[in-house]
């Protein structure tokens, strides 16, 4: 059984364990299962170490440690740790000037009581949905070691679904958290953009670049959120007005992911059906935006050192870089369009229903998805349902259906900014009715 | 917007060095136009902004 933070967190409180003692063991963990996951960049152990002495002093002192006193976490590599260069996964920056001071998301983790304990693997620069690295190695799926964990935040997810740390921060632009939280069965936040704090996240697509946190549980997955800075506008489970998308949705994804939203369809009485307009132009419209807006801040790189980049990314970037300032508008005026369109359904409903990756993780030895009955490369392609809706800016948690024993399949629920109280409530309520959850691996 | 011509690799070459200051390495050629060829894809859904 997986320990959540909020239990390691009330244990270390109340004084009943150490944050010493829960650090050494999740750096033990890390050391024991890692070699097999590949989830871990950089363990951080005398930084850690240091972090869990000073909550237990804390705690020692008759003071309050914080809501996640002792909880061991790790972020992905392109959060800033001070001291420590920031690679965003790139071999390129292995010797880049070490940062000067934590990202601010570290900073409000460290306040609440939370024990940084490693860096965690991604795609090069976070333009990727595989974790699959040429520097830093690929991440495999706790689930089944010959498949792929989603990335670009994978080894984020990873070190979660397999039990080295409870609790992990990625970043999300059009999927990131949520693709590996699909795949790896664990729930995960992409917030409302611009809601949590970027300050030390080594950008990608500043249009659409978020944080967030993977977690085990839904509370886990609130009470890190609310730390970082997330604000609930409360509502009761009653209250939320729940509706399923269709269409783009629903096109191309598995008989088994069907009939399990189907179930819960039926569960929550009968769902109504809704369609986003122009669904196929958002996605295209953001995947133009990513390329022009990666391609741009890479291009100082490009020109000077172009075959140290990931051959995965480097074409890639180099295209973008290249696409003409006319269609970077155009996407841009289509996204006012489609955010129109979308903000009148959310009159009507509160959170909406949706798939979150179609299909199971990809073996790695095949990395291949299947949209319209082709085959299409999982890299580029697995983030087709996420992609729509961060192009717009929308809050969703990625929450795991619960199937244990079997492979994991992830859905999105998706809210509106300033609403996110439904959105919880509503997750909250699916897994105390035991219809999503995180089932450990076997 | 009627397909536009494929780009042959001199002309990619010298769009890149001339409005970019970028020298594309010979072994990212391939690469960089089959991704040339998928934004131009995605360019074509979005259309232009008399859409």
């Amino acid at each position: 059984m997986t320990e959540t933070a909020g239990a390691i967190a009330a244990a270390v409180r109340s004084g009943r364990r150490t944050a010493l003692s829960v650090a050494g063991e999740a750096i033990a963990r890390i050391r024991a299962r890692d070699g097999a996951v590949g989830a871990v960049t950089r363990l951080l152990e005398d930084r850690a170490l240091a972090e869990a002495r000073a909550v237990d002093a804390i705690v020692a002192a008759g003071g309050d440690a914080g809501p996640l006193a002792g909880v061991p976490y790790g972020v992905k590599d392109l959060f800033d740790v001070a001291g420590l260069p920031t690679t965003a996964g790139a071999a390129m920056r292995r010797d880049a000037p070490p940062a000067g001071a934590d990202a601010e998301a570290i900073v409000r983790m460290r306040a609440a009581g939370a024990v940084l304990v490693a860096t965690l693997n991604m795609d090069e620069f976070a333009y990727g949905f595989a974790t699959v690295n040429a520097a830093f190695g690929t991440t495999h799926n706790p689930h089944d070691l010959d498949r792929l964990a989603g990335g670009s935040s994978g080894g984020s997810a990873a070190a979660v679904a397999s039990g080295m740390l409870p609790l992990a921060l990625g970043s999300d632009t059009n999927g990131s958290i949520r693709v590996p939280a699909a795949l790896c069965g664990l729930y995960g936040l992409k917030p409302a953009h611009g809601s949590l704090p970027m300050a030390g996240v080594f950008p990608f697509v500043d249009s659409f670049d978020d944080i967030g946190p993977f977690a085990t549980s839904i509370a886990d997955l609130k009470l890190a959120w609310q730390v970082l800075g997330g604000v609930d506008g409360s509502a009761g489970s009653s209250s939320v007005r729940v509706a399923r998308l269709g269409g783009w949705f629903e096109a191309n994804i598995a008989p088994e992911l069907r009939a399990a939203i189907d179930l819960l369809d039926a569960h929550l009485d009968g769902l109504p059906c809704m369609e986003f307009p122009e669904v196929d132009r958002a996605r295209s419209a953001a995947f133009l935006m990513t390329a022009a807006e990666g391609g741009a801040r890479h291009l100082p790189e490009l020109r000077r050192r172009p075959l140290e980049f990931d051959p995965a990314t480097r074409d890639r970037l180099m295209a973008g870089a290249m696409l003409p300032a006319a269609h970077y508008l155009a996407a841009q005026a289509f996204r006012e369009t489609f955010r129109a369109a979308v903000n009148a359904l959310f009159e009507q409903y509160d959170v909406l229903i949706a798939p979150c990756v179609g299909e199971v993780a990809p073996r790695i030895d095949d990395p291949f998805v299947t949209v319209d009955g082709a085959r299409v490369p999982a890299r580029a392609h697995l983030g087709r349902l996420t992609q729509p809706l961060s192009f717009i800016g929308l809050p969703v948690i990625a929450a795991p259906l619960f199937r244990p024993g079997q492979l994991p399949l992830g859905l999105q629920l998706v809210g509106t900014p300033g609403r996110e109280g439904a959105l919880f409530a509503l997750a909250e309520r699916l897994e105390a009715e035991g219809l999503t959850d995180f089932s450990p691996p076997a | 917007m009627s397909d536009p011509p494929p780009l042959s690799d001199a002309a990619m070459l010298e769009a890149a060095r001339a409005l970019l200051d970028l020298d594309i390495p010979p072994e990212c050629l391939a690469g960089v136009r089959a991704n040339l060829a998928l934004l131009a894809e995605h360019a074509r859904l979005v259309g232009d902004l008399d859409d």
